[in-house]
């Protein structure tokens, strides 16, 4: 059995009072993982990101990281894209020696002398990605990498991620709407609805009455579709 | 040009000069993590407290420069404790803080006799009254400020940039997050005491935004800012002597030009 890097123990997270985002959620991330973590708007899966590092205080449970090395990659930029500091400088920052090879794995090398404030979304995170990778970062947690990018950019983002997965055996938690997506690339699913959290194979998830529920059943013919070609 | 040469004689001017100097350096400076931060409010916010903490002391007969620091550290923590609580969007929040401590701090002044020009001099400070003690004050926090922030420059830069990096990143965050807002705190509580509220706003705010315009990289925009905020007072302080207008408020317009003349230079 492989390395535990996050255990979360039935963790609570209220906003407001009667509230709660997350309601006794249990789960384990290990080693060398590739989970999807799914969910309807509003499930709380920025917020399960954010608890497992720290970001969020949970109001009950206990969050354990058994690494500092835990990189969360936003949906957005946040920063102060005005400022005069270009993707070098950026990367000089907080990156380590050799981030311009993974800047190159990460196909944004030709990005480097460009401003930071000035690159899209899904480049930024691309730069963030190759930051974590060049400080060896353990555990990459993506919070929906692909949302505003067409079915193409998706389809070359998650063959991306699945290399890089292979080739470092970096754990992620791939935050994403696009169920056909994560089901055929990751083979972990986290599914957070109602406040509680289902985790299994995708073949497990799919029988789930929460998932059903939530994402009805037009996805079963394509998981079996998935298996028997698998 | 006499005039000029004849104040340089004037000990009270050349203190003015050099504090002024220091301290719209050291603001200019630190006003780019706030910038980066954008945290401009919280600035506005603090200053504002300042102003209530100041004149309170001057009504109750306190020494002023404890006073201050005091309130502006009080209401750093306060601020801090009501946006931990998640009640408000945080420029709501600042906004809220910065009015009713400015209305309190006039209800205060207008306690006095002839409050109108302790307004004014609050406001703006009086950078040419800077007395020996003042300057002796503002030489050990600018040192101290100055060798803790090229020490720990570049994390406070993980910090300022991008919270959710830095997290990852920078060990004790929390720790060292407490360690910048203390010292922009204190600068606060420092500019005010010697070049008043509105021009410390300024100056936190102006040098950075106008240095970014021009600046090819960051180290550049840290190194402008500095330039920009030495020179303006310099220019502000001699401007309203020749001119015979206010100090404060020529300094700011000074620093108002140069970001004017930033957004051209840019534009081309």
């Amino acid at each position: 059995m492989s390395r535990v890097l996050v255990e979360m123990k039935d963790v609570t997270v209220a906003f407001k009072k009667g509230a709660n985002i997350l309601e006794n959620i249990s789960l384990e991330v290990r080693e060398g993982e590739l989970i999807s973590l799914i969910g309807p708007n509003g499930a709380g899966k920025s917020t399960l990101l954010k608890a497992m590092i720290g970001l969020v205080v949970p109001n009950n449970g206990v969050v354990k990281r058994f690494t500092d090395n835990v990189f969360y990659v936003p949906q957005s930029k946040d920063l102060d894209g005005s400022f005069p500091m270009s993707v070098r400088e950026f990367a000089t920052l907080y990156g380590q020696k050799g981030f311009e090879n993974y800047l190159k794995e990460m196909g944004v090398l030709e990005k480097i002398d460009e401003r930071i404030g000035s690159l899209s979304g899904g480049e930024y995170q691309r730069v963030i990605m190759a930051i974590a990778l060049s400080r060896k970062a353990e555990l990459l947690l993506l919070d929906e990498p692909t949302s505003g990018i067409d079915i193409i950019g998706e389809q070359t983002f998650y063959r991306l991620i699945t290399d890089i997965h292979l080739k470092y055996g970096i754990s992620m938690i791939v935050v994403s709407h696009n169920i056909h997506m994560v089901m055929q690339n990751t083979n972990k699913v986290m599914c957070l609805a109602h406040g509680g959290c289902h985790v299994g194979k995708p073949t497990h998830i799919k029988s789930n009455a929460a998932f059903k529920d939530v994402f009805g059943d037009h996805l079963i013919p394509y998981i079996h579709e998935h298996e028997h070609t698998a | 040009m006499n005039i000029l040469l004849e104040y340089l004689q004037y000990p009270f001017f050349v203190r003015a000069l050099v504090v002024g100097v220091g301290i719209g350096m050291l603001l200019a400076w630190i006003g780019n993590y706030v910038v980066m931060r954008r945290e401009v409010l919280f600035t506005h916010s603090l200053s504002n407290v300042g102003f209530l903490g100041i004149a309170f002391a001057v009504l109750v007969s306190v020494p002023t420069t404890p006073a201050l620091l005091v309130a502006c550290i009080l209401a750093a923590i306060f601020i801090s404790f009501l946006q931990k609580k998640n009640l408000f969007n945080n420029d709501s929040l600042l906004e809220i803080i910065a009015q009713i401590s400015m209305a309190l701090a006039v209800i205060v002044i207008s306690f006095f006799s002839g409050y109108q020009i302790n307004i004014e001099q609050f406001l703006f400070g009086d950078v040419l009254a800077i007395s020996r003690g003042d300057v002796v004050v503002s030489l050990i926090m600018f040192v101290l400020i100055v060798v803790v922030l090229s020490v720990w420059h570049k994390r406070f830069l993980r910090i300022s940039l991008s919270d959710l990096l830095s997290h990852s990143l920078v060990k004790n965050k929390k720790l060292w997050n407490g360690i910048l807002v203390l010292m922009i705190t204190v600068v606060i509580a420092l500019g005010i005491k010697i070049i008043g509220v509105l021009l410390v706003a300024s100056f936190m705010t102006i040098p950075s935004n106008t240095a970014k315009l021009v600046a090819k990289n960051l180290k550049q925009t840290f190194i402008y800012s500095l330039f920009l905020g030495g020179v303006a007072t310099l220019i502000g302080l001699f401007g309203s002597v020749v001119l015979n207008v206010p100090t404060g408020p020529a300094i700011i317009v000074v620093l108002g030009i140069m970001w004017v003349l930033a957004i051209i230079v840019r534009r081309r």
